[in-house]
């Protein structure tokens, strides 16, 4: 918002202030100068002016602050006595108030007899200073009032507002009716309802209410009787208006943030010395005043014991009411208390610590010391917070790169995915458009974009996570009909991971292999051995056979859920190729782990740890041929099946298809390992052991174990 | 490259040579003996038998440094060039954003701060009505929000957290004082994207409330924040400002860490700063008495400070990043950038 330094030191008295030290005060006390222009007298100053300081947002009002910053005086311009004619304005024209909570007080005065001209040279240069173009005395009269002390006014041509049954031109301040419709000072015509606050004549709307005037009974050239209106506006009224027509004018910003009530008057008799000096003409005696009870000035308590244990400093009580007294409070002193009466223009003052702001802000910021406050022992940090963290070191550690990406994606892009998060898709009812519409069923979308994003700027072989939330309609609640509250939307604190393109590649390596899903389920199995629910404990397993319906988004057959303790956590798997195809990847692998589900699981930190047996162990393999829709699984599940408490772990050594295989069979080699925390192993048990499983594997239709594999058992060393 | 050295099967021969039984040069002398004058055997003999000893001491030391040439032969066959690239396991990084907020996080931690989180999608009453924004009130203009679709109405229509202070609310209606908490979390704006704007970043608030909190608290407790994040040497300043939810409320600028505050870097204008020798990474203050009434929390009896910044910003000034799209894009040419 532009200001004149002229105009501002016009309140001012004394020697004139230095322009720099101007802006830089204001800075100080809160009215922050983003921008200077100009020099000297000439300054203009661009300044940022918060939402809650309407007061600041005129000459007036900011040289208020100046003054008090600067230590210095503030003073209103002397003026004449306003001449006015015989005829009162109520013989003129007549005001109604149909809605006194929106309209708590409607000013205005009549003059007649002008000639349109153009405004004075003063009044021209002043507004063109600020960027404000000149229109006609009167309209710039209006014009600068606003950007003196801060009220907006308008001028109607008297003429043209429509007479009640007196014979009168009449205002009424009411909501528009359904089907009204006016054409607004900028051409445009806007269509109204009863959510509208409009300035009426006897028929018709002729302005909206603290926004903007309608064209049909602006000031022309041929005008020369005038109505100026001098109102105060509830804000939300106003707020309501501009906003459900998309308009913001410099006077609905004001009325929006609030005016001062009683600066109606003395904002209309500015004005209407400024028209009588370009257009000459009579002011009608008296001011028509429509107002509602007429309030007095709330009264507020500073308690000076309250501001020093606020503020953690101690400021003397005779400079609190020096800066309240400046600020226009009329503070007055009781014992700890002082008493002030709020300003009619401060409506951002209602509470105690209002008033210490205004103290401490004069006082200023540089004098607060600094303190810490009492010592205070934290608790433990959160789990889930933990679990987040320490996936993200994992899968860093893994070697993979995390990411961050947009929380919405496009819809198109979540619909695939729409499965692997719990409940319908949350949609964003103003979206900046695709593809940021639809908050995310998983974080894999994110990374599938980055993975594109990557290979488009040559970038390949790449290994991304992220750790961030899906969103989901709580079903539960939308069936109740449930519209209040917490819990409508399921958030859920996953880990995506994408694997796409080649293995770890090097020089000593001629072919190159992409990455499969055991890359991707190792990966998996590396982060949940590293939560601790892995190997010894193997408290997860991945889950084959999982339906196309549940993962249409993952290649059938090489693709897994993952489980712990039956419950359902994640996924994993090649995506389905022409999803993939649409992201332009081949065979990338995915997975995603719900890690809200997972810190509910996690096993509790060990509190004794079992130390390594003493007694070398034995390792035998044994080899089978069976069909190849025969899992891992129940191989496993056959050689465990009855075993001793001395067998510890099963492993997978080999595959082999080819030769000597039959076709639709394959051969693998288990490595059974057996061992005891109290004894070594003797041969013949660890051998009958292996006979045993090797039987269990044998009785497994169409399998066959390898005879001449039964090998000896190996002594560990 | 071959070296010159004698093999085991080299000093073998040698021995055979000189010492061998059938053809040794030196046991052939040996069985001259028998043939030598009975006046000169002696003499012979003892010759012979001399020359025999330093033959075998010189073999035998041969010996043995044929045993290590050959191993240091079989070495040298199994070389390779060192200088070839490794093979080098994959290394990951953390994210930039993630390095920034535990760096902050753990500043916090040394002055007694607890993490606390909170959904990302709230109600329009823990976004906004409950931290003093009243309904049709200017203020919510500058924060421009995503509304959830189908999401219900006034006080209870979701909407993308635009900050996360409704976790403030939160933690005092679940928690009594003290409360010393820090929010780092993701919130929303409806900013078009462009290097200084995104409407996805992040940002990490604090709450402190208990009794005696003083406005000087809240300066110290940021000054020591800015000093552990920063540099020990890191200054603040406290400006006024408005926000509804504090009361009164501040932006807090740090002595820019570009110039050191100086203003000029090596002659020309800083331009991080803009020559003022200040950025303002901040916003803070007292917590509203309507905002911890709404918290359950008796404004007489307590009070409280509040802070939050945004963490992508932090991390812009840590990294000298030019544009925040970069913390978004993950080109992981960039990702590789941070290590710390």
């Amino acid at each position: 918002m532009k200001f004149s330094y002229s105009w501002l030191a016009s309140y001012l008295p004394g020697p004139a202030p230095d322009p720099k030290t101007l802006g830089d005060r204001l800075t100080a006390v809160g009215f922050i100068v983003e921008g200077v222009e100009g020099e000297g007298a000439g300054t203009v100053y661009d300044v940022e002016i918060t939402a809650n300081r309407p007061d600041g947002m005129n000459h007036r009002g900011l040289a208020r602050e100046a003054a008090v910053a600067l230590n210095r005086a503030f003073a209103e311009p002397a003026v004449s006595p306003l001449p006015e004619g015989a005829t009162p304005a109520d013989a003129r024209a007549r005001v109604f108030v149909e809605e006194p909570a929106l309209c708590p007080r409607y000013s205005a005065r009549v003059i007649e007899g002008i000639r349109v001209r153009p405004a004075s040279g003063a009044v021209a240069a002043r507004l063109a200073a600020i960027g404000q173009g000149a229109i006609s005395a009167p309209v710039d009269a209006t014009n600068h009032v606003l950007w003196d002390i801060g009220q907006p006014l308008h001028a109607f041509d008297l003429d043209t507002l429509a007479k009640g049954a007196d014979g009168l031109p009449t205002i009424v301040v009411r909501r528009a009716k359904a089907g009204e419709t006016l054409v607004t000072l900028d051409g445009v015509t806007r269509s109204l309802t009863p959510y509208h606050l409009v300035i009426a004549d006897a028929e018709k709307p002729v302005a909206l209410a603290g926004v903007m005037g309608g064209l049909a009974t602006a000031i022309s050239e041929r005008t020369t009787r005038i109505l100026l209106e001098g109102a105060h506006f509830n804000p939300g009224a106003v707020r309501k208006t501009a906003r459900s027509l998309g308009m913001h004018t410099d006077a609905s910003h004001r009325f929006e943030r609030g005016t001062d009530p009683e600066a109606t008057v003395g904002g209309l008799d500015r004005a209407a010395r400024l028209i009588l000096a370009d257009c000459g003409g009579t002011l009608c005696r008296g001011t028509i005043d429509a107002r509602a009870d007429e309030s007095a000035p709330p009264m507020q308590t500073l308690r000076l014991s309250r501001l020093t244990a606020f503020l953690g400093m101690d400021i003397p009580g005779a400079r609190v009411l020096e800066i309240l007294a400046a600020l226009g409070f009329f503070p007055v002193r009781d014992g700890d208390a002082v008493r002030v009466a709020v300003p009619s223009w401060r409506i951002d003052v209602t509470c105690e610590e209002d008033l210490i702001e205004e103290v401490i802000r004069c006082e200023g910021y540089d004098r607060l010391p600094e303190t810490l406050p009492r010592p205070y022992a934290p608790a433990r940090p959160r789990v889930s917070a933990l679990v987040a963290d320490r996936a993200r070191d994992l899968l860093a550690g893994l070697g993979l790169f995390e990411c961050q990406t947009y929380s919405f994606v496009a819809a198109s892009e979540n619909f695939p995915f729409e499965s692997a998060a719990p409940g319908s898709p949350v949609v964003i009812e103003n979206a900046l458009g695709e593809p940021f519409t639809t908050m995310r069923a998983t974080p894999v979308i994110g990374l599938l974009q980055t993975a594109q994003h990557n290979v488009r700027r040559g970038q390949k072989d790449l290994a991304l996570f992220e750790v961030g939330k899906s969103f989901g309609w709580n079903q539960e609640k939308i069936s109740a009909e449930e519209k209040t509250g917490d819990g409508r939307i399921l958030e859920r604190e996953r880990v995506g991971i994408l694997l796409a393109g080649a293995r770890r590649k090097h020089w000593s390596v001629e072919t190159e292999e992409r990455e499969d899903f055991f890359d991707g389920a190792g990966i998996v199995e590396a982060l949940m051995r590293g939560l601790g629910l892995g190997e010894p404990r193997a408290l997860f397993t991945f889950k084959e056979n999982i339906s196309s319906s549940f993962f249409p988004f993952l290649a059938p057959g090489r693709a897994a859920s993952i489980e712990v303790g039956g419950v359902a956590v994640g996924w994993v798997g090649v995506l389905e190729p022409s999803l993939a195809a649409s992201w332009d990847l081949t065979d990338p692998v995915a997975a995603d782990l719900d890690l809200d589900l997972l810190s509910a699981l996690l096993p509790p930190p060990a509190t004794s740890i079992e130390p390594p047996p003493r007694f070398p162990g034995s390792e035998v393999d044994i080899t089978v041929t069976h069909e190849v829709a025969t899992a891992w699984k129940m191989l496993e599940a056959a050689a465990r099946a009855d075993a001793p408490p001395e067998l510890m772990t099963v492993e997978a050594k080999g595959r082999y298809r080819g030769p000597g295989v039959p076709e639709g069979f394959v051969k693998t080699t288990l490595t059974l390992r057996f061992g005891s925390p109290q004894r070594s192993l003797a041969r013949d048990d660890v051998n009958a052991w292996r006979d045993a499983a090797a039987r269990r594997l044998q009785a497994h239709p169409g399998a066959k174990v390898d005879g001449a594999n039964l090998n000896e058992a190996r002594e560990e060393s | 490259m071959s070296e010159a050295g004698l093999l085991p099967a080299d000093v073998h021969a040698l021995h055979v040579r000189w010492l061998g039984q059938q053809q040794g040069a030196i046991t052939a002398l040996l069985k001259q003996l028998k043939e030598v004058s009975k006046e000169q055997k002696a003499s012979f003999g003892a010759a012979v038998n001399a020359l025999k000893r330093e033959a075998e001491a010189a073999l035998s030391s041969l010996e043995e440094s044929s045993v290590l040439f050959e191993r240091l032969q079989k070495q040298r066959a199994l070389a390779v060039d060192v200088t070839l690239p490794p093979r080098v396991s994959r290394v990951g990084r953390l994210h930039p954003l993630t390095v920034v907020r535990r760096r902050m996080e753990s500043a916090f931690a040394s002055l007694g701060y607890e993490v606390a989180d909170g959904p990302d999608i709230e109600t329009d009453w823990l976004n906004f009505g409950s931290l003093n924004f009243p309904p049709d009130h200017p203020a919510r203009d500058a924060v421009d929000t995503f509304f959830v679709k189908d999401g219900g109405e006034g006080r209870d229509r979701l909407l993308l957290r635009t900050h996360t202070s409704p976790v403030q609310i939160r933690t005092m209606r679940a928690q009594k004082p003290p409360i010393r908490i820090v929010i780092p979390g993701r919130v929303y704006r409806k900013d078009d994207i462009d290097p200084r704007h995104s409407p996805v970043f992040h940002q990490m608030e604090g709450l402190t409330v208990d009794e005696g909190v003083t406005f000087a608290d809240l300066k110290g407790t940021l000054a020591a924040f800015s000093r552990l994040l920063f540099t020990p040497e890191t200054k603040i300043r406290f400006g006024p400002t408005f926000f509804p939810f504090v009361e009164p409320g501040v932006d807090v600028a740090v002595s820019c860490v570009f110039c050191s505050g100086t203003g000029t870097v090596n002659g020309p204008t800083c331009r991080p700063c803009s020559g003022s020798g200040w950025i303002e990474i901040m916003g803070a203050g007292m917590v509203h008495p309507n905002v911890l009434r709404n918290g359950g929390i008796d404004p007489e009896k307590y009070s409280g400070f509040a802070f939050g910044m945004g963490i992508d910003r932090i991390a812009f000034l840590l990294y000298g990043v030019p544009d925040l799209r970069l913390f978004f894009e993950n080109d992981v040419r960039f990702l590789d950038r941070v290590w710390i």
